[in-house]
């Protein structure tokens, strides 16, 4: 019996002797923040970047008369005309605890004498924003009409401009 | 009655053994007393058993690591987020209702004086994670409660890459994201 034993315990001390063990950690820090997306679609005319955060729309040439531009609407009228279409704005959120956020707009420039920005039929600026909506559903297309109105007495020059778009949670 | 025999021949033998070593006690006592004049030799007998080993370190992460070649290594990511700046070395996939980062871990294993052809590698988070997000190691889910088998062909003296993935819902709120995943390697 006693020789037994000791044969047991040979054979438990070979047997646990043949694994060998090691431990290592990896840690990893970091801290998690909100985020807000806006993404914009217009796929007016020869635009590039439509469903980023940065659209760049090409009217080309426009007149009161002749060519309009893809998706654009022109519209003539007595003493101006202007050209519209609607653009496609959606507001994601992650890692964020809010309901809605509201989305304000703004000229980077201001604009030639006679020639007006428009959304939603408000007057842009490039001094203060206008709000678009101050309870705006998150991950939705807003859809806002985007339009320039232009004097029958604007003289030709280049209508260029940006809007900035800022989206803020409530 | 028949025990009496042997009990004496017991006690007999006990005193004889006594005797024995009373009696080199003495020996001992006059050897000791004579060893300043003699040369003696000693010898000493070591017994040992070179037993097998085997050394885990990590070599590579991303972020901002601390201890490189050691079995302990600490990176940080800083601030994370869907939409901002991905950590250096980890590259971030956006989904429609979570983020995912990613980094490879370069983890090599060395053996000394073991016959093994290959590990297993396990590993385990100390900490379950916070809801809404999940650690995964080669896409199997870290918990603090289970261990996940990583690999059981792990081959020595080799950087294997492996990786560390961190899954985030869009659900989840801001918080801290510090974790720590334990390896643990056994040879095979």
């Amino acid at each position: 019996m006693k020789r037994f034993l000791l044969s047991l315990v040979a054979v438990l001390s070979a047997t646990s002797a043949s694994a060998a063990t090691d431990n290592g950690t990896v840690s990893l820090t970091g801290t998690l923040e909100s985020s807000l997306t806006i993404a914009i679609t217009a796929n007016i005319g020869a635009s590039s970047g439509s469903g980023t955060s940065t659209v760049s729309v090409g009217l080309g040439t426009i007149a009161k008369s002749g060519a309009v531009p893809i998706a654009v609407v022109r519209t003539v009228q007595t003493t101006d005309w202007k050209v519209g279409a609607l653009i496609g704005i959606v507001v994601s959120k992650a890692n964020l605890n809010s309901s809605s956020y509201t989305l304000t707009a703004q000229l980077a420039s201001s604009t030639p004498a006679g020639i007006t920005w428009k959304l939603n039929d408000v007057a842009l600026s490039h001094l203060s924003p206008i709000t678009l909506t101050s309870a705006g559903v998150y991950a939705e297309s807003l859809m806002p009409l985007w339009e320039v109105v232009i004097a029958n007495s604007a003289a030709p020059t280049s209508i260029n401009n940006t809007i900035h778009f800022t989206a803020t949670s409530n | 009655m028949r025990a009496r025999p042997a009990l004496a021949g017991l006690a007999r033998g006990r005193m004889a053994m006594k005797n024995s070593i009373v009696t080199a006690a003495i020996l001992l006592i006059f050897g000791a007393g004579t060893v300043s004049a003699e040369t003696v030799t000693r010898r000493l007998g070591v017994i040992a058993n070179a037993s097998g080993s085997i050394e885990l370190t990590i070599q590579s992460i991303g972020g901002t690591p601390s201890g490189l070649g050691t079995a302990t290594v600490t990176t940080a990511m800083g601030t994370i987020s869907k939409t901002g700046p991905v950590p250096t070395g980890f590259t971030r996939q956006i989904q429609a209702t979570k983020f995912i980062l990613t980094t490879p871990v370069g983890i090599r294993v060395t053996k000394s004086n073991l016959t093994s052809a290959n590990y297993t590698l396990t590993a385990a988070l100390t900490a379950n994670p916070a809801s809404g997000v999940l650690w995964l190691l080669n896409n199997l889910l870290l918990s603090a409660n289970t261990t996940s088998t990583i690999t059981t062909t792990g081959t020595y003296g080799v950087t294997q890459s492996h990786t560390l993935r961190v899954d985030i819902n869009d659900s989840t709120v801001p918080q801290s994201l510090n974790r720590t995943v334990t390896l643990s390697v056994v040879s095979n």
